[in-house]
């Protein structure tokens, strides 16, 4: 029941989900989020690979940092999602909001390159992407 | 299959998802779901208990006892507890409300996720001899798009709030079913873009 943040530069942080963000850890994550932010992280890579539950509360927090974070021109990203996590961006249809990329690096890759403020509807590929994930549950 | 029992709240989340690795090692719910299904089940499931755990009250100890029944590209499944009960229309009314709000609680949205994952969903409210009780199915291939207006990403390109449009066409609806009639003399809930 943790995770863990890893600054990739000073911006930009990879946020490792571990085997679930949910009502037990969401009010721990929100709180570690804001405390990044107010360091000036505006780029998180939510890293899902080894999580097994992603619940509406931990869906909601992750909202609550997206709307924190998009008027100041920040983003949100998901990468290496899981199944069980990509199962429930498919049935929120949260995939139109959050990128998703294969990997942390093409994440960051993608976080790297000058793109401006997050673009809402972003979950469709477009030029210049480094490759994003595209949803492919098949619910 | 047999009924589980979950006594002590603060295990149970950490029960149901033993309980369904357990399921998944086994291949339990092979012949019923695939995986995602799987997953969409445990995700009610969790929704549901995590429900019970936060907000449920239960004077004279928690019993909370989970039902699962495997069919042909189906699981049905059953969950009566021994709390105090709640309005299940009401708070679901006000999940609703939540998404209305200008700046929404990221909380308050579990009901609204469980009825998204599921399929013929009826409560039957805790009354003198009876245990509340919800039960739901979840298909192979089960998908519903009702979960959209939860997170409305248009209203954020708007103004970055979360006003927004009429979920009138979205949103499920409640109605009170009648009494005498099983476990439906609760509440039920409509999908307005079911088959």
């Amino acid at each position: 029941m943790t995770f863990t943040f890893q600054k990739a530069s000073q911006t930009a942080v990879v946020v490792r989900i571990g085997k679930a963000l949910d009502f037990r850890n969401a009010a721990e994550f929100k709180a570690a989020c804001q405390e990044h932010a107010r360091q000036g992280i505006r780029y998180y890579v939510l890293d899902f690979s080894s999580t097994g539950i992603l619940d509406s509360t931990g869906l909601g927090v992750i909202f609550s940092l997206y709307r924190q974070l998009t008027p100041a021109g920040g983003q949100v990203v998901f990468a290496s999602v899981s199944r069980p996590v990509q199962v429930v961006v498919q049935l929120t249809r949260t995939y139109k909001v959050f990128r998703q990329f294969p990997t942390v690096e093409a994440a960051l890759e993608a976080g790297a390159a000058p793109s401006g403020p997050a673009q809402i509807g972003a979950g469709e590929p477009r030029p210049g992407d480094a490759r994003p994930q595209q949803p492919t549950g098949t619910l | 299959m047999p009924q589980v029992h979950f006594t002590r709240l603060d295990h149970a989340i950490d029960e149901v998802h033993d309980l369904f690795d357990r399921w998944a090692e086994s291949g339990t719910l092979d012949g019923s779901l695939d995986e995602d299904g799987a997953s969409v089940l445990r995700l009610a499931v969790h929704e549901w208990i995590a429900n019970l755990v936060q907000h449920a009250a239960f004077p004279a100890g928690a019993r909370i006892t989970l039902d699962v029944e495997p069919g042909k590209s189906v699981v049905r499944c059953a969950i009566e507890d021994s709390s105090v009960g709640f309005d299940f229309a009401g708070q679901v009314e006000q999940q609703h409300a939540i998404l209305d709000a200008p700046a929404p609680s990221e909380r308050g949205r579990g009901l609204l996720m469980l009825i998204t994952c599921t399929e013929a969903l009826a409560f039957r409210p805790a009354a003198s001899g009876a245990r509340q009780r919800i039960s739901f199915c979840v298909r192979a291939g089960t998908g519903a798009a009702l979960f959209e207006p939860l997170f409305r990403p248009e209203d954020l390109a708007d103004d970055f709030s979360l006003l927004g449009p009429d979920l009138s066409d979205a949103a499920p609806t409640l109605a009170s079913t009648p009494a005498g009639d099983g476990d439906t003399h609760g509440t039920a809930v409509a999908y307005p873009d079911a088959p």
